[in-house]
């Protein structure tokens, strides 16, 4: 029961950034301001920290790799969001 | 022919036309005029592009001006800024002022806007003075007809907020 809520969330959680990445990318193609690109980064990645969160609970992969490459994965997105919003005129 | 030619003629003196309004006002059916847009434009006489759910057809002699044009109102403010300098010359701190954005902002989007060169400026003492420099009907049927889809409307929204942060442009 809680591996199938687990599951749905997770989905849930993946469909929302990929929705906000996609957003990201029609504001970069209309503004071409660089903060949308950091910001589409860091959408893609949290939409693939997720895939990779998700393959743990399908595939036998290590529990300690993955903790390495979900840590490095949060170091990436949060220094995306970073650029976005330490960017100035 | 003749009906194609009509279609052509009627595109050049009113670029920016949607495809269902020159429909309704060539009174032409959907598929004849969908065949005579698409030799107009493989024969290199219109070009056309899609935004916010419209069709918009324009004669190829001036696709770059066009271009830059359907560039210019592709975000809110931008497209704000283009309908208040409908009515006239602004400064900056009135256009500023009307729309309840920083002087920040409004200087990120006219440095846009004068790049794409649909709006040009002068200095006036301290102020500077900006005036659009495109064609004023053009710009109204595009602007009127413009219907964006909920994900633009975020996407335009986001590209405020960005602007308001502090973004540079590449």
């Amino acid at each position: 029961m809680i591996e199938s809520l687990n599951l749905v969330l997770s989905m849930i959680v993946l469909g929302i950034s990929i929705l906000l990445a996609f957003i990201s990318w029609i504001a970069y193609k209309r503004s071409h301001l660089r903060s949308a690109l950091y910001l589409l980064i860091a959408f893609l990645l949290f939409a693939l920290k997720k895939v990779f969160e998700g393959l743990y609970m399908l595939t036998s992969v290590e529990r300690e790799a993955l903790d390495v490459t979900v840590a490095v994965f949060e170091i990436l997105i949060l220094s995306a969001f970073f650029l976005a919003i330490a960017k100035e005129h | 022919m003749d009906t194609r030619r009509r279609v052509l003629e009627y595109i050049r003196k009113n670029p920016g036309i949607t495809f269902r309004k020159l429909a309704d006002e060539l009174n032409l059916g959907i598929g004849d005029l969908q065949y005579h847009l698409y030799k107009l434009e493989k024969e290199g006489e219109i070009f056309s592009r899609k935004m916010g759910g419209r069709r918009y057809l324009f004669p190829k002699d001036m696709e770059g001006e066009y271009q830059r044009l359907l560039i210019a109102i592709s975000t809110e403010t931008r497209r704000k800024i283009m309908l208040l300098l409908t009515s006239g010359e602004k400064s900056q701190s009135e256009l500023a002022e009307s729309l309840g954005l920083t002087q920040a902002t409004v200087n990120h989007h006219m440095k846009e806007l004068l790049k794409l060169n649909v709006v040009k400026s002068r200095k006036e003492g301290r102020k500077v003075i900006y005036e659009l420099n495109c064609d004023v009907d053009t710009l109204m049927r595009i602007v009127q007809e413009y219907r964006p889809k909920i994900w633009e409307k975020w996407a335009e929204q986001l590209v405020d907020m960005l602007v308001e942060l502090g973004g540079v442009e590449e």
